[in-house]
């Protein structure tokens, strides 16, 4: 088990140096300067020279790679060229724990609606509940967020004036409904369709039948002998999941006002603000590792046979 | 005799489809005493598994009992509430299925899947329910059963999880033990070693045994009476001893003669009974056997024999038994 953690993390530090290099030569390889403002006036050649010897950028690539890499080790992911007066600590600090805390709201509810949601189409004997479950999984799944997003705020907000149109005032104000639903109703889909199917595959299996023939009651029997064993694609689904829906998407942080870290990320790639692509990239795939190594220890804990087979 | 423990009268079970309904279980009576072992042979779709999912209805959809009454105790189980049936499954009634890999949850502690049993009818703490657990795996002799209640079925060999499974069956000391197939899935020696185990649980807590099983050795070895299924009847019941030394029914004969003996040349080849079950989705109106039957005769097909009193209590359905009685008679005279 502690080696297998161990192995597993050791494991992440090529995974993150891949992701690093790809991410610095892809986006120095973009046309263009992270000085070109975009609008009618080109910037001025002498200033924009002014501009890349502070910034390092008129260092050959190779030193401008290792040195950025050298300083992202220490924690200093550098300043942002497109708003001087912050580093990219500073926007990871404000703009990650909306995205986190939206992300973690939608997952659990993903996860806490879409087992027994789930597990009710799967064991219902009416045909029309399992029918209804499944088109709002499959509404949820073909769906794209910036669709589900405006019809929310059409709807609860301008029609019926429940929730606020536009803007963010914290996790739990109305402010935050539109942005997690619209972040939950993939993930729920897809926990739903997943833990459904395995439920089916599980509810005829033997020990069930045993279970039943020890005279259990009917709630323990799906808790303890179907749902355990079902859990596990659901886990590792929601998982895949968990990922991009913590870090925030951008559609539905730019359509809701949501001051968030998957929004920037997309405003910076834009801008060709090197170091805050680099560090939010860099916490993106630390997220995905971390996720990973959470829902490969999810397997350890429901799977006795996952122990055997990996803890040596 | 005493009263019987179990009652079986008429047992109709049908299971709708698309053929027709299937008559797996078609007007079925027996009876099992207190502490009795009975046997129920017969080949694979004759309706043996059927039988004894019935007896917990626990007959997977759409199949229902359509008709008739199983007394436990004098109780009729068919009428029970789905919760006064848990009532009995597991606890009046304990099952044992075949395939002991297949019967345990692979992601639950051995010691937990014989506690839960345990629980689901004794108001009882987890502490107590899990020292329960140890003393049953003690009872089915799993070495070290302190540790080994932690491990998980993966951990057991197969012989050892048939062990635990007759370890949740017995868990609430119940009067009747259905065993469906117990050994099928087992090596010969473990085999055994099981049927060992049950024969001292039937000893020691007096609990009746209903052995299901598709091998005439071993049901002749440890069965007192024995029941021969065919097409979701029986054809043939009597003391075991006396049913296979010189059968009734040419069923029987049939499949005493398909058992593979050692003492027989491999040349002589391997006996099986021509023909095949029949499709009980559309049983014919006479003998089920009629078909295959080396015997039959010419009002076979036209009638179904009743069960004839073939001597201390036996019967058989065959219009044989009824000729073989008459001749006895006549000698007698």
């Amino acid at each position: 088990m502690l080696s297998f953690l161990i192995k597993r993390i050791l494991s992440a530090i090529p995974t993150l140096l891949i992701a690093y290099t790809l991410v610095f030569f892809i986006a120095h390889a973009t046309p263009g300067s992270p000085w070109d403002s975009g609008g009618n006036r080109p910037i001025e050649p002498s200033i924009k020279a002014v501009l890349d010897a502070k910034y390092n950028l008129d260092k050959p690539l190779y030193v401008q790679y290792t040195s950025y890499l050298w300083n992202a080790l220490r924690g200093d992911f550098g300043p942002s060229y497109r708003d001087r007066t912050q580093s990219v600590n500073d926007i990871v600090a404000r703009f990650l724990p909306v995205s986190l805390k939206l992300g973690a709201a939608a997952m659990l509810l993903a996860v806490l609606l879409g087992l027994p949601l789930g597990a009710l189409a799967a064991l219902t004997r009416h045909p029309a509940v399992d029918g209804l479950i499944r088109m709002i999984s499959t509404l949820g799944i073909s769906m794209p967020t910036y669709v589900v997003t405006s019809i929310l705020i059409v709807s609860l907000g301008v029609g019926l004036g429940l929730v606020p149109t536009f803007g963010w005032k914290g996790l739990f104000t109305a402010s935050s409904l539109v942005p997690i639903f619209s972040l939950a109703l993939a993930p729920l889909a897809a926990v739903i369709r997943c833990f459904r199917t395995s439920m089916l595959e599980v509810m005829n299996l033997d020990f069930v039948r045993t279970a039943r023939a020890k005279g259990m009651k009917p709630l323990p029997i799906i808790i303890h002998h179907m749902g355990r064993n079902a859990l596990i694609p659901a886990i590792t689904v929601a998982g895949s999941y968990a990922a991009y829906v913590l870090v925030g998407s951008f559609f539905v942080e730019s359509i809701a006002g949501i001051p968030g870290f998957g929004r920037y990320f997309v405003l910076a790639i834009a801008a060709r603000d090197y170091p805050v692509i680099i560090g939010t990239t860099l916490i993106y795939a630390v997220i995905v590792v971390v996720i990973n190594l959470l829902v490969d220890l999810s397997y350890f804990l429901l799977d006795p046979r996952a122990r055997l087979e990996q803890g040596r | 005799m005493s009263a019987p423990l179990l009652q079986i009268d008429d047992l109709r079970v049908r299971i709708p489809s698309r053929r027709g309904e299937v008559k797996a279980v078609d007007g079925l009576s027996f009876s099992v005493a207190p502490g009795e072992v009975v046997g129920i042979v017969g080949e694979s779709g004759s309706g043996k598994s059927m039988l004894a999912l019935s007896m917990l209805q626990l007959i997977p959809k759409p199949g229902r009992i359509t008709g008739g009454r199983i007394a436990l105790n004098g109780r009729n189980l068919i009428g029970l509430s789905e919760a006064e049936m848990r009532e009995v499954r597991g606890n009046e009634i304990g099952m044992i299925f075949q395939d002991p890999s297949a019967s345990l949850n692979p992601v639950l502690r051995i010691g937990r899947q014989v506690a839960e049993t345990v629980e689901a009818h004794h108001r009882v703490t987890p502490a107590q329910s899990w020292r329960r657990s140890v003393e049953m795996l003690q009872g089915v002799r799993i070495p070290d059963p302190e540790a080994r209640a932690r491990d998980y079925p993966h951990q057991y060999s197969g012989g050892m999880r048939q062990r635990v499974v007759i370890a949740i069956g017995m868990a609430n000391a119940p009067k009747l033990l259905i065993a469906d197939e117990p050994t099928t899935a087992l090596d010969v020696t473990v085999q055994a070693q099981i049927m060992g185990l049950l024969g001292r649980m039937n000893k020691e807590t007096g609990t009746a045994i209903l052995l299901i099983s598709h091998n005439i050795a071993l049901v002749s070895r440890f069965c007192t009476r024995v029941l021969v299924m065919y097409a979701g009847r029986i054809v043939e019941a009597g003391p075991t001893a006396q049913v296979f030394a010189n059968p009734e029914h040419p069923y029987t004969r049939a499949l005493l003669n398909a058992v593979p003996r050692i003492d027989r040349r491999v040349e002589e080849g391997l006996q099986t009974i021509a023909g095949r079950p029949p499709d009980l989705a559309s049983l014919p109106a006479g003998c089920a056997f009629e078909p295959r039957c080396p015997a039959r005769l010419r009002s076979c097909a036209e009638e179904q024999p009743p069960a004839f009193p073939a001597g201390e209590g036996r019967f058989a359905r065959c219009w044989l038994a009824e000729h073989s009685k008459h001749q006895q008679g006549n000698s007698r005279s």
